[in-house]
Protein backbone atom coordinates (compact mmCIF):
# COMPACT_ATOMS: atom_id res chain seq x y z
CA UNK A 1 0.00 0.00 0.00
CA UNK A 2 2.75 2.42 1.03
CA UNK A 3 4.73 1.59 -2.08
CA UNK A 4 1.94 2.86 -4.28
CA UNK A 5 0.94 5.81 -2.09
CA UNK A 6 3.91 6.68 0.03
CA UNK A 7 2.69 10.18 0.87
CA UNK A 8 -0.79 10.09 2.25
CA UNK A 9 -3.03 7.37 3.58
CA UNK A 10 -6.14 9.51 3.14
CA UNK A 11 -5.26 10.03 -0.53
CA UNK A 12 -5.00 6.27 -0.90
CA UNK A 13 -8.36 5.71 0.81
CA UNK A 14 -9.94 8.43 -1.34
CA UNK A 15 -8.53 6.68 -4.41
CA UNK A 16 -9.97 3.33 -3.24
CA UNK A 17 -13.36 4.96 -2.53
CA UNK A 18 -13.41 6.34 -6.07
CA UNK A 19 -12.47 2.96 -7.48
CA UNK A 20 -15.23 1.14 -5.58
CA UNK A 21 -18.31 0.38 -7.61
CA UNK A 22 -21.61 1.65 -6.26
CA UNK A 23 -22.59 -1.80 -4.98
CA UNK A 24 -19.37 -2.08 -3.03
CA UNK A 25 -20.05 0.92 -0.83
CA UNK A 26 -21.31 0.00 2.62
CA UNK A 27 -24.94 0.49 3.54
CA UNK A 28 -25.70 1.78 7.04
CA UNK A 29 -26.60 -1.65 8.46
CA UNK A 30 -23.64 -3.24 6.68
CA UNK A 31 -21.40 -0.60 8.24
CA UNK A 32 -22.80 -1.16 11.75
CA UNK A 33 -22.59 -4.96 11.48
CA UNK A 34 -19.01 -4.84 10.17
CA UNK A 35 -18.08 -2.55 13.06
CA UNK A 36 -19.76 -4.90 15.55
CA UNK A 37 -17.84 -7.84 14.09
CA UNK A 38 -14.61 -5.87 14.24
CA UNK A 39 -15.29 -5.16 17.93
CA UNK A 40 -16.05 -8.85 18.62
CA UNK A 41 -12.63 -9.88 17.43
CA UNK A 42 -12.05 -13.52 16.43
CA UNK A 43 -15.49 -14.56 15.22
CA UNK A 44 -19.03 -14.06 16.47
CA UNK A 45 -22.41 -15.53 15.63
CA UNK A 46 -25.47 -13.59 14.55
CA UNK A 47 -27.13 -13.26 17.96
CA UNK A 48 -23.94 -11.90 19.57
CA UNK A 49 -23.69 -9.32 16.77
CA UNK A 50 -27.36 -8.36 17.30
CA UNK A 51 -26.79 -8.02 21.06
CA UNK A 52 -23.64 -5.92 20.59
CA UNK A 53 -25.52 -3.53 18.29
CA UNK A 54 -28.46 -3.30 20.70
CA UNK A 55 -26.20 -2.61 23.68
CA UNK A 56 -24.16 0.04 21.90
CA UNK A 57 -26.74 1.81 19.77
CA UNK A 58 -30.10 0.90 21.34
CA UNK A 59 -31.30 -0.34 17.94
CA UNK A 60 -33.40 -3.46 18.31
CA UNK A 61 -32.80 -5.08 14.94
CA UNK A 62 -34.16 -8.48 14.01
CA UNK A 63 -31.94 -11.53 13.75
CA UNK A 64 -33.21 -11.95 10.18
CA UNK A 65 -31.86 -8.53 9.20
CA UNK A 66 -28.51 -9.41 10.80
CA UNK A 67 -28.21 -12.69 8.89
CA UNK A 68 -29.41 -11.18 5.60
CA UNK A 69 -26.74 -8.46 5.95
CA UNK A 70 -24.05 -10.96 6.96
CA UNK A 71 -24.93 -13.04 3.89
CA UNK A 72 -24.53 -9.95 1.68
CA UNK A 73 -21.21 -9.05 3.33
CA UNK A 74 -19.97 -12.60 2.84
CA UNK A 75 -20.91 -12.48 -0.85
CA UNK A 76 -18.89 -9.27 -1.17
CA UNK A 77 -15.92 -10.95 0.51
CA UNK A 78 -15.94 -8.58 3.49
CA UNK A 79 -16.58 -11.34 6.02
CA UNK A 80 -16.02 -15.07 6.11
CA UNK A 81 -17.84 -17.70 8.13
CA UNK A 82 -17.15 -21.09 9.60
CA UNK A 83 -19.38 -23.61 11.32
CA UNK A 84 -18.97 -24.35 15.02
CA UNK A 85 -20.01 -27.38 17.03
CA UNK A 86 -23.72 -28.13 17.59
CA UNK A 87 -24.78 -27.75 21.24
CA UNK A 88 -27.85 -29.07 23.16
CA UNK A 89 -28.94 -25.56 24.26
CA UNK A 90 -29.25 -24.64 20.57
CA UNK A 91 -31.48 -27.66 19.91
CA UNK A 92 -28.54 -29.54 18.40
CA UNK A 93 -27.93 -26.83 15.83
CA UNK A 94 -24.44 -25.65 14.92
CA UNK A 95 -23.26 -22.07 15.28
CA UNK A 96 -22.07 -20.10 12.29
CA UNK A 97 -19.25 -17.80 13.30
CA UNK A 98 -18.34 -14.74 11.24
CA UNK A 99 -15.16 -12.72 11.13
CA UNK A 100 -14.04 -9.63 9.23
CA UNK A 101 -11.69 -10.20 6.30
CA UNK A 102 -9.02 -7.83 4.98
CA UNK A 103 -11.43 -6.49 2.32
CA UNK A 104 -13.96 -5.75 5.07
CA UNK A 105 -11.37 -3.86 7.11
CA UNK A 106 -10.49 -1.85 4.01
CA UNK A 107 -14.17 -1.08 3.36
CA UNK A 108 -14.50 0.10 6.95
CA UNK A 109 -11.50 2.38 6.57
CA UNK A 110 -12.92 3.83 3.37
CA UNK A 111 -16.32 4.43 4.98
CA UNK A 112 -14.67 6.02 7.99
CA UNK A 113 -12.65 8.31 5.73
CA UNK A 114 -15.71 9.16 3.61
CA UNK A 115 -17.74 10.10 6.70
CA UNK A 116 -14.83 12.12 8.08
CA UNK A 117 -14.47 13.99 4.79
CA UNK A 118 -18.19 14.67 4.53
CA UNK A 119 -18.56 15.87 8.11
CA UNK A 120 -15.42 18.04 8.05
CA UNK A 121 -16.36 21.65 8.79
CA UNK A 122 -19.96 20.84 9.69
CA UNK A 123 -19.39 20.97 13.43
CA UNK A 124 -19.27 24.79 13.45
CA UNK A 125 -22.51 24.97 11.46
CA UNK A 126 -24.32 22.55 13.79
CA UNK A 127 -23.16 24.52 16.82
CA UNK A 128 -24.55 27.74 15.35
CA UNK A 129 -28.02 26.19 14.83
CA UNK B 1 -45.79 -26.57 24.06
CA UNK B 2 -43.15 -28.03 26.36
CA UNK B 3 -41.67 -25.86 29.08
CA UNK B 4 -38.72 -23.84 27.74
CA UNK B 5 -39.28 -24.94 24.16
CA UNK B 6 -39.76 -22.17 21.59
CA UNK B 7 -43.12 -21.72 19.80
CA UNK B 8 -43.37 -24.51 17.22
CA UNK B 9 -45.34 -22.44 14.68
CA UNK B 10 -42.79 -19.62 14.77
CA UNK B 11 -40.01 -22.19 14.27
CA UNK B 12 -41.88 -23.69 11.32
CA UNK B 13 -42.40 -20.22 9.83
CA UNK B 14 -38.69 -19.49 10.02
CA UNK B 15 -37.73 -22.90 8.68
CA UNK B 16 -39.92 -22.19 5.65
CA UNK B 17 -38.47 -18.80 4.78
CA UNK B 18 -34.83 -18.77 5.92
CA UNK B 19 -32.42 -19.71 3.09
CA UNK B 20 -30.74 -23.08 3.64
CA UNK B 21 -27.16 -21.86 4.27
CA UNK B 22 -28.23 -19.86 7.36
CA UNK B 23 -31.29 -21.83 8.52
CA UNK B 24 -29.56 -23.96 11.13
CA UNK B 25 -27.39 -21.15 12.47
CA UNK B 26 -30.20 -18.60 12.76
CA UNK B 27 -32.68 -20.99 14.38
CA UNK B 28 -29.96 -22.21 16.74
CA UNK B 29 -29.21 -18.61 17.76
CA UNK B 30 -32.88 -17.90 18.39
CA UNK B 31 -33.41 -21.10 20.39
CA UNK B 32 -30.32 -20.42 22.51
CA UNK B 33 -31.44 -16.86 23.24
CA UNK B 34 -34.99 -18.05 23.91
CA UNK B 35 -33.72 -20.56 26.52
CA UNK B 36 -31.68 -17.85 28.25
CA UNK B 37 -34.63 -15.44 28.28
CA UNK B 38 -37.07 -18.12 29.48
CA UNK B 39 -34.79 -18.83 32.43
CA UNK B 40 -34.06 -15.20 33.30
CA UNK B 41 -37.60 -13.83 32.77
CA UNK B 42 -40.53 -16.14 32.02
CA UNK B 43 -41.40 -18.56 29.20
CA UNK B 44 -44.27 -16.28 28.16
CA UNK B 45 -42.01 -13.21 27.82
CA UNK B 46 -39.44 -15.34 25.97
CA UNK B 47 -42.14 -16.67 23.63
CA UNK B 48 -43.33 -13.15 22.93
CA UNK B 49 -39.74 -12.13 22.12
CA UNK B 50 -39.31 -15.20 19.89
CA UNK B 51 -42.49 -14.42 17.94
CA UNK B 52 -41.46 -10.79 17.51
CA UNK B 53 -38.06 -11.85 16.17
CA UNK B 54 -39.62 -14.44 13.85
CA UNK B 55 -42.19 -12.02 12.40
CA UNK B 56 -39.70 -9.19 11.98
CA UNK B 57 -37.20 -11.53 10.33
CA UNK B 58 -39.59 -12.81 7.66
CA UNK B 59 -39.36 -9.78 5.26
CA UNK B 60 -35.53 -9.77 5.32
CA UNK B 61 -35.41 -13.51 4.78
CA UNK B 62 -37.94 -13.46 1.93
CA UNK B 63 -35.93 -10.68 0.21
CA UNK B 64 -32.75 -12.66 0.77
CA UNK B 65 -34.33 -15.84 -0.65
CA UNK B 66 -35.60 -14.00 -3.72
CA UNK B 67 -32.11 -12.66 -4.43
CA UNK B 68 -30.50 -16.09 -4.17
CA UNK B 69 -29.54 -18.17 -7.20
CA UNK B 70 -31.58 -21.13 -5.91
CA UNK B 71 -34.71 -19.03 -6.02
CA UNK B 72 -34.10 -17.87 -9.57
CA UNK B 73 -33.55 -21.49 -10.67
CA UNK B 74 -36.81 -22.54 -8.97
CA UNK B 75 -38.66 -19.68 -10.67
CA UNK B 76 -37.22 -20.71 -14.06
CA UNK B 77 -38.28 -24.33 -13.54
CA UNK B 78 -41.78 -23.23 -12.48
CA UNK B 79 -42.10 -21.06 -15.61
CA UNK B 80 -40.91 -23.92 -17.84
CA UNK B 81 -43.32 -26.41 -16.27
CA UNK B 82 -46.15 -23.86 -16.54
CA UNK B 83 -45.51 -23.38 -20.28
CA UNK B 84 -45.57 -27.18 -20.82
CA UNK B 85 -48.75 -27.38 -18.71
CA UNK B 86 -50.42 -24.64 -20.79
CA UNK B 87 -49.51 -26.46 -24.02
CA UNK B 88 -50.88 -29.75 -22.66
CA UNK B 89 -54.10 -28.05 -21.57
CA UNK B 90 -54.46 -26.37 -24.96
CA UNK B 91 -54.00 -29.71 -26.73
CA UNK B 92 -56.48 -31.44 -24.40
CA UNK B 93 -59.05 -28.64 -24.83
CA UNK B 94 -58.68 -28.86 -28.61
CA UNK B 95 -59.22 -32.63 -28.58
CA UNK B 96 -62.27 -32.36 -26.29
CA UNK B 97 -63.83 -29.60 -28.40
CA UNK B 98 -63.53 -31.85 -31.46
CA UNK B 99 -65.24 -34.73 -29.66
CA UNK B 100 -67.86 -32.80 -27.66
CA UNK B 101 -69.71 -29.59 -28.53
CA UNK B 102 -68.72 -26.68 -26.23
CA UNK B 103 -72.32 -26.03 -25.13
CA UNK B 104 -72.78 -29.61 -23.86
CA UNK B 105 -72.69 -30.44 -20.12
CA UNK B 106 -69.90 -32.97 -20.71
CA UNK B 107 -67.65 -30.18 -22.00
CA UNK B 108 -68.50 -27.93 -19.02
CA UNK B 109 -67.53 -30.76 -16.67
CA UNK B 110 -64.46 -31.89 -18.63
CA UNK B 111 -62.80 -28.43 -18.95
CA UNK B 112 -62.17 -27.92 -15.20
CA UNK B 113 -61.17 -31.58 -14.86
CA UNK B 114 -58.52 -31.08 -17.56
CA UNK B 115 -57.33 -27.92 -15.82
CA UNK B 116 -57.05 -29.69 -12.43
CA UNK B 117 -55.36 -32.72 -13.99
CA UNK B 118 -52.73 -30.65 -15.83
CA UNK B 119 -52.13 -28.58 -12.67
CA UNK B 120 -51.64 -31.74 -10.61
CA UNK B 121 -49.29 -33.28 -13.19
CA UNK B 122 -47.38 -29.99 -13.44
CA UNK B 123 -47.09 -29.81 -9.63
CA UNK B 124 -45.76 -33.37 -9.44
CA UNK B 125 -43.23 -32.75 -12.23
CA UNK B 126 -42.05 -29.46 -10.65
CA UNK B 127 -41.69 -31.18 -7.25
CA UNK B 128 -39.68 -33.99 -8.85
CA UNK B 129 -37.31 -31.51 -10.49
CA UNK B 130 -37.03 -29.11 -7.55
CA UNK B 131 -39.13 -28.88 -4.40
CA UNK B 132 -38.99 -25.09 -4.22
CA UNK B 133 -40.39 -24.75 -7.75
CA UNK B 134 -43.80 -26.04 -6.63
CA UNK B 135 -44.49 -22.88 -4.60
CA UNK B 136 -43.74 -20.65 -7.60
CA UNK B 137 -45.82 -22.87 -9.88
CA UNK B 138 -48.75 -22.65 -7.45
CA UNK B 139 -48.36 -18.85 -7.40
CA UNK B 140 -48.34 -18.65 -11.22
CA UNK B 141 -51.44 -20.88 -11.45
CA UNK B 142 -53.25 -18.80 -8.80
CA UNK B 143 -52.41 -15.53 -10.61
CA UNK B 144 -53.61 -17.04 -13.92
CA UNK B 145 -56.90 -18.17 -12.35
CA UNK B 146 -57.39 -14.76 -10.69
CA UNK B 147 -56.80 -12.95 -14.00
Amino acid sequence: MCQVFPLDLSAYLFYIAKQMKRGELLGSLEHIILLALARLDGGAHGMIVRREIEERTGRNISIGAVYATLERLEAKGYVSSFTGEPTPERGGRAKRLFRVEAAGKRALQVSEQTIRSMTAGLKNRWESI
Amino acid sequence: MRRNSPPAIACWLLESVVPAPYREAMLGDLIEEYTLRAESTSPLTASRWFWSQACRSVPSMVRSSLRSRDCRISMGIAMGVYIVMAMLKFAADLTISKLVAPEQTTYVVLAPVVFLATSAIGGCVAARIRRGATIFLALIVMITVAL
